[in-house]
């Protein structure tokens, strides 16, 4: 059955249809959320309030619906409000682009990076390091594979403006990451400084 | 705003191709691995979704709920809808051409009508000659003594005659 024929039926009080949906899309939006919130707490409360509100208006789904699908309406949920969260966290850093300060940070990172003995702990700290459209777009197309159109469809932007992005997180954790690259693998990180 | 704008290396720098197929960087990025969903997640979000209906009034339950039906089920009912409403049709159509002929109101008006009768009197008078012959000479009509037919004898010979006029006596 279809996720908008389930949709419907959850939304009128089929806790089936509901426990379908959720099972369907639950891994997706916790993983997206955790990744850009990188904290547990965070992305259960973003989960919980994605799908809550996904029943409580199915109609803003409905209006969308001739362009989206459902997952991509629910990582779009899910990416509104890990932003107004980062946003309410007092984060003064501009969403969009920290390529400056950035800069200065990549110089200053390689020491760090190299003390961390958990490469997972490196990358978790490296994408965290990215700007929220940047880290948005690398999580949604490393993680969890969207095609550049889906991802264009959940920040709302337009597929060469996601590329961008997802270019320039590439430049930057091949550079935050450098130390932990095999041998062999020429990440021509000044060419990515210059 | 035209392709050369929207794509120039200023404002939008285009990615190279083979960054989309980066393997050493997907391979690095897979040690990040996101925690599993817990159950307690899951069981709170299936206790909000019920609360959610527990105090949604009646009414709107009623105008937006939904019955979903299997298949053959809605299917067997439709069907089943269809024949009754046509037997029901039919019904009411026989029904109406057998009501159409019935007789109007009868009304009855007691018209004087003069009479005019006229009495004819019929009298047949059977004759019963046998019986009156009878009557007036009774030795007439007497059984026939009793035949002796000792002195018979046949005749040498016999002269048939044929008389015109079948039973007619004369």
């Amino acid at each position: 059955m279809t996720d908008e024929r389930l949709l419907e039926q959850a939304a009128s009080g089929d806790e089936t249809a509901f426990a379908v949906i959720y099972e369907r899309h639950r891994g997706l939006v916790f993983r997206f959320a955790y990744r850009l919130s990188q904290s547990r707490e965070v992305a259960e409360e973003i989960t919980h309030d994605c799908f809550l509100s996904l029943i409580k208006e199915p109609q803003r789904f409905k209006t969308q619906e001739q362009r989206a699908s459902l997952r991509t309406y629910l990582c779009a949920a899910a990416r509104n409000l890990a932003f107004k969260r980062l946003r309410r966290a007092g984060a003064e850093t501009a969403i969009d682009d920290l390529s400056e300060q950035l800069a200065a940070t990549a110089s200053q990172e390689p020491l760090r990076l190299l003390l961390d003995a958990e490469v997972s702990e490196a990358v978790r700290k490296a994408i965290n390091e990215l700007p929220p459209l940047q880290r948005e777009a690398l999580i949604l197309f490393e993680y969890e594979e969207l095609s550049l159109a889906e991802i264009a469809e959940v920040a709302g932007a337009d597929v060469g403006t996601v590329k961008s992005r997802l270019h320039r997180a590439r430049q930057r954790l091949r550079i935050l990451l450098a130390p932990y690259f095999k041998e062999g693998v020429d990440i021509n990180v000044e060419r990515c400084r210059l | 705003m035209n392709y050369l704008e929207e794509n120039s290396p200023d404002r939008n720098p285009r990615p190279d191709d083979e960054i989309l197929e980066d393997r050493g960087l997907k391979n690095l990025l897979g040690e990040w691995r996101a925690p599993e969903i817990t159950s307690s997640l899951d069981q709170r979000i299936l206790t909000s979704y019920r609360r959610q209906f527990l105090h949604r009034p009646l009414w709107r339950r009623w105008l937006t709920g939904s019955i979903s039906l299997p298949a053959p089920v809605a299917v067997t009912a439709a069907l089943l809808l269809c024949a009754t409403s046509y037997l029901a049709a039919r019904k009411t159509t026989s029904y109406t051409l057998e009501s159409a002929p019935t007789p109007p109101a009868v009304k009855i008006v007691e018209v004087p009508v003069p009479v005019v009768q006229k009495e004819i009197v019929t009298h047949v008078v059977y004759k019963n000659t046998v019986v009156q012959k009878a009557k007036e000479d009774p030795a007439s009509i007497s059984p026939p003594s009793r035949v002796d037919l000792a002195d018979f004898r046949p005749v040498s010979e016999i002269k048939i005659i044929v008389s015109p006029g079948g039973n007619d006596e004369k």
